[in-house]
């Protein structure tokens, strides 16, 4: 049928467009007109007629009128059943189906005057139909009357599937509930009845208890594939036209219902979002069954709109913990704040991750374990705070944790861990990763290292501003304008009073140390430099982007290796970082006139002078073992001058400096292949005093920008009298 | 022989003695007092005699009577997080029966809705107040779930499981927190019974009141402190001794465990010559000695060092505990020591009491 469609609709196309319109009228009027030719189903006129509604139909759709029109004809029994039948299938709407329509092919049905055979037909085009329908406000007024029709065999499975797409909560009354049940006692269990009545357990789940089997999952087959392939098309006419109002709710329901999760496993980790039967708030106030303010159960809520559209009357689901499966559900749950919410979710956090995690330290299938704690993460990632329970799991694991089995994922946890007073921190985490990052390879250390990056951006970002909002509100009620910003935690915890800056800078001290040994144990490894300097880069912002009261700087073992290393990247990035303590430095003097910064901070000054003058020293000045007449003892003239006269390099005073630097000096030798004639025999030393600028702005452009901020910020002025 | 292949000078398992040191290096290397955010308590009140007087003061025959029950059947424990919004009313109970019986009916023919209301149940739970447990201000210390099948041809029906919720003890041991008002405590949960059902109602419990229900373990550290505190709780002739299972590391083939059986009144005798009879607190040290005292008087006698091996089972007068979560409870009067015990474990098991 569909081949003979297809060559109709070109003649079709080919006919004269605007004549369509009058044509279709006047083939229309052919059905409704009492004298034409009813039995004969090869007369001429009758299936030209046909063809032409057909063709109209399938191409733009009827009008509103026309439809009924149509629906009345077929309905009427006039014709023989496969013409109405067909006719039917033509009840394609340009834009939508009037809800007129749907209600009349309603009482047609009831009538009894089509044959049972077109019943079932006028049925399932409303099925089909369902999503084009404008509105469907009287059409479940008559609910009822379509729950009737359960009683006939033939009506009974598209009429389970109208009801399903009609059903509300205020539709599901015991009396119906029973006769379902009644039904499924004679036929059986049949998907449709099950695809019911498990909708109707969503709403009452008081009222019917059901396990649906993993055969049965798919309540409702689609048996008219071509038919429904126009619908798609007409529904295609009409959606963008539509805009996304009521139509897009429909078919989202429709998914849920007729494609229901996948059969992964016997039971998944996470519960399903499904209202407790016995529990349920609607216990309480069984009165108002068919009331408008009815609670709406979580499985119901698919997207955003719908949830803010009842988000003052959202049922949550029995489990709380099937949150973590459902992003929307989460922004409700945040939004709740009540803290049996929380309660809920933590002692099933915490009951869970245990059997999931800490219960089987030896089972080879680790798929539970990774898919719970990736919703726990992404969870956390979404609050931006720690879950008290899964801290609490955290700090339980961490002393057995052999610091290989879910690495990624615990990491990742700790990175968002809480802020506690030092000595608590140290104990619940940070002593257990001490312990694991000495004996653990060199790109676990980088794992390890990156998490206290995470973890310190974390506690300047968003913890210390949330316990400052906390302290604010505590001591007066001006602030809470500001703190709003941050207090949103889903927590509420007590905790004592400490001083967290202080926190911040012994972990920074932590870190130091941690790092420094372990540049020493893994010989300088690049990768694990890349990570530390990383951590640097954010220590040395601490000040002018986060506000401390003090300044961190890296200790002299970490600076002297970067500075000294055969690896161009990490002398410029250190640069970088001596840089930016400059301005770290004048913030914290501009600060410490009003005095609310720590004074400790001064005491590093010195230190970091001596820094930069090593840096000048070495790189720029050709000084590197020369005893300065400067306060400090440079850091290269412990080394007694016999000893560098022993290795009998030449010159070697500018033996480091940027154009002879190990790490350099391939830079130099490609600056001077760009610029020297060729043939020349090529010596750093070619490079002029007044051409260094230029070699510098080469490295910069070789992305070693470092070494030029560096010359810049600290000695410019030599290098221009230069 | 099983001794040789341990390591010749080990007094007592590493694990016990962890706990008892206190001293730890800090991470900047100074030693510093330990700090106890994480870690078992060091002493446990011992409840048995202190629970038996004031039953003693009631009527204890008629007292007993429904805590039979408990006794000389084989229990597995589980440890329940607090259930949200339970309610201990009658008429809430029968609605959790009739709900727990519809669904267990589904459950057993999947694909058939079963109503809330119907009667011809193939399964019947049945929910209750449990006489015998009630504490000091009447409220009911334990909710007695049964299961029962109709037996095809016959009658009557046969109980295919008995769970008991329990909180024994839970207001004493969680006075100082609040917890919401929604919540019910009933930490801890002896079942016993067909499979299918207790599956089928710990996955009813957790779906309808929103908690985690787990079967608990008992590691070698918290049977050695149950043999330690129930060993000298009652002294009466022709109580049944005290016995350690011992299981034997896999390496060494042909033997599985080994057994070790003291006579009562020795073990308690060696117990009340370490800890101090007048107070209830028992101490981690006091535990640790009296096993330590046992493991060293069985090498002298067999050459075997039962600290490198895993304590799995114990026995004493008042129960028989096994590491996988069965008890046996062998005296009526024994019955809240027990629970009270298994309560604190599971509320600290369930990071309930820091």
């Amino acid at each position: 049928m569909s081949q003979s469609t297809s060559g109709k609709k070109k003649r079709t196309q080919q006919e004269a467009e605007s004549h369509q319109d009058a044509n279709l009228d006047e083939q229309i009027d052919y059905f409704t007109s009492e004298n034409s030719n009813k039995k004969n189903r090869n007369h001429v006129e009758l299936s030209l007629a046909l063809s032409k509604v057909e063709s109209v139909a399938k191409e733009q759709g009827l009008t509103s009128e026309q439809l009924i029109t149509l629906l009345d004809v077929s309905a009427s029994g006039k014709f023989p059943v496969s013409t109405s039948s067909k006719l039917i299938k033509c009840l394609l709407p340009s834009r939508y189906i009037p809800e007129e329509a749907a209600i009349k092919c309603t009482s047609w049905i009831c009538s009894g005057t089509p044959a049972r055979e077109l019943q079932v037909f006028l049925l399932k085009w409303m099925v089909l139909t369902f999503e084009l329908l404008g509105r469907s406000e009287k059409l479940h007024a008559l609910y009822g009357v379509i729950f009737n029709f359960i009683e006939n065999d033939s009506l009974c499975p598209h009429a389970c599937h109208l009801l399903y797409k009609l059903t509300r909560k205020d539709d599901v009354l015991p009396f119906r509930v029973n006769r379902l049940l009644k039904l499924q006692k004679k036929v059986g269990s049949q998907s449709y009845i099950i695809g019911l009545l498990s909708l109707y357990k969503v709403y009452q789940p008081h009222l019917v208890v059901l396990s649906v089997p993993a055969s049965k999952r798919i309540f409702f087959r689609v048996i008219e594939r071509n038919w429904m392939v126009e619908i798609r098309k007409a529904r295609e006419r009409s959606l963008p036209e539509e805009g996304r109002t009521g139509a897009t709710l429909h078919t989202v329901n429709q998914n849920t219902g007729v494609t229901q999760i996948s059969k992964k496993r016997k039971r998944d980790v996470i519960p399903s979002a499904v209202t407790a039967a016995v529990t349920g708030e609607r216990l309480t106030d069984l009165s108002l069954v068919g009331s408008q303010l009815s609670s709406i159960p979580s499985e119901q809520i698919k997207s955003f709109e719908e949830l803010l559209n009842s988000v003052d009357r959202l049922e949550l689901p029995g489990q709380i913990a099937s949150v973590l499966k459902s992003v929307v559900l989460q922004h409700a749950v945040a939004c709740y704040q009540e803290d049996q919410i929380s309660q809920r979710l933590g002692f099933w956090l915490y009951e869970t991750l245990h059997e999931e995690i800490l219960d089987q330290p030896f089972s080879s299938n680790k798929a539970r374990g990774e898919r719970c704690l990736k919703l726990v993460i992404n969870f956390t990632e979404f609050l931006q705070e720690g879950i008290p329970a899964c801290e609490n799991f955290l700090v339980r694991y961490l002393h057995t944790w052999n610091g290989s089995d879910y690495r990624p994922y615990i990491l990742r946890l700790i990175s968002r861990f809480r802020l506690y007073d030092f000595p608590k921190l140290n104990d619940l985490i940070l002593e257990p990763l001490r312990k694991l990052f000495f004996c653990s390879s060199v790109f676990c250390k980088c794992q390890m290292i990156h998490t206290f990056t995470m973890m310190l951006k974390n506690f300047v970002t968003v913890e210390i501003p949330r316990y400052q909002a906390e302290r604010g509100k505590g001591e007066g009620s001006q602030t809470s304008s500001e703190g709003d910003k941050f207090n949103i935690s889903m927590f509420t915890i007590s905790q004592e009073e400490f001083d967290f800056y202080g926190t911040v800078e012994k972990f920074i001290q932590f870190v130091d140390k941690l790092i420094t040994v372990a540049v020493m144990a893994e010989s300088d490894h690049a990768l694990l430099f890349h990570y530390l300097l990383t951590f640097y880069e954010l220590v040395s912002e601490l000040r002018c982007k986060y506000n401390t009261p003090f300044v961190c700087i890296p200790s002299a073992g970490i600076v002297y290796r970067a500075l000294l290393s055969s690896n161009c990247v990490q002398i410029s990035r250190m640069c970088n970082i001596v840089c930016s303590y400059r301005r770290e430095f004048s913030s914290w003097k501009e600060a410490s006139k009003t005095a609310d910064v720590w004074q400790g901070t001064r005491d590093l000054i010195a230190p970091f002078n001596q820094y930069i003058l090593d840096f000048s020293n070495i790189l720029w000045r050709n000084k590197a073992f020369k005893k300065d007449q400067v306060v400090h003892e440079p850091f290269l003239s412990v080394i007694p001058s016999e000893v560098i006269d022993r290795t009998k390099v030449d010159g070697p005073n500018d033996g480091l400096s940027v154009l002879r630097h190990i790490a350099l000096v391939g830079y130099a030798y490609q600056f001077l292949k760009e610029t020297q004639p060729k043939n020349k025999k090529l010596h750093p030393n070619l490079i002029q005093p007044k051409n260094r600028d230029l070699y510098l702005e080469f490295l910069q452009r070789h992305r070693l920008e470092g070494v030029l901020a560096f010359i810049n910020t600290y000695i410019k002025r030599t290098s221009t009298k230069r | 022989m099983a001794g040789p292949a341990s390591t010749p000078d080990l007094p007592i398992s590493g694990s016990r003695h962890q706990h008892s040191t206190g001293i730890y290096t800090s991470w900047n290397g100074r030693k510093r007092r330990y700090t106890p955010y994480t870690k078992t308590p060091k002493s446990r009140k011992l409840k048995g005699k202190h629970l038996e007087k004031r039953v003693s003061s009631e009527s204890q025959e008629a007292d007993d009577i429904p805590l039979k029950k408990f006794v000389n059947k084989t229990w597995y424990v589980y440890q329940v997080t607090p259930l949200y919004r339970f309610k201990q009313d009658k008429a809430s109970l029968k609605r959790y029966s009739r709900h727990l019986s519809s669904y267990l009916q589904s459950e057993a023919q999947k694909g058939i809705g079963v109503g809330g209301i119907e009667d011809d149940l193939g399964a019947r739970a049945l929910f209750q107040i449990l006489p015998g447990l009630v504490d000091e201000t009447g409220n009911a210390e334990g909710i007695e779930i049964t299961v029962s099948q109709k037996e095809n041809g016959r009658n009557g029906n046969k109980v295919t499981l008995t769970a008991i919720l329990s909180s024994v003890g839970c207001r004493e041991l969680t006075e100082m927190e609040g917890l919401p008002n929604d919540f019910e405590r009933f930490p801890v949960l002896l079942a016993k019974g067909l499979v299918a059902p207790m599956r089928q109602t710990i996955v009813w419990l957790e779906s309808q009141f929103d908690c985690r229900i787990r079967r608990m373990s008992f590691n070698p550290m918290l049977l050695s402190w149950m043999v330690a505190m129930w060993t000298g709780l009652y002294s009466e002739p022709m109580l049944k001794p005290v016995e350690l299972r011992y299981t034997v590391p896999a390496t060494l083939q042909g033997l599985s465990y080994i057994t070790m059986t003291i006579q009562q009144e020795d073990a308690c005798k060696l117990w009340k010559s370490i800890h101090n009879g007048d107070t209830e607190e028992v101490l981690n040290e006091e535990v640790a000695e009296f096993l330590q005292a046992l493991e060293t008087h069985f090498f002298h006698h067999f050459k075997i060092h039962l600290s490198a091996m895993t304590l799995n089972r114990i026995a004493t007068p008042l129960a028989f505990v096994g590491k996988e979560g069965r008890l046996k409870i062998l005296m009526t009067k024994g019955v809240r020591t027990v629970l009270y015990h298994l309560t604190e474990l599971s509320l600290e098991n369930t990071g309930l009491t820091a």
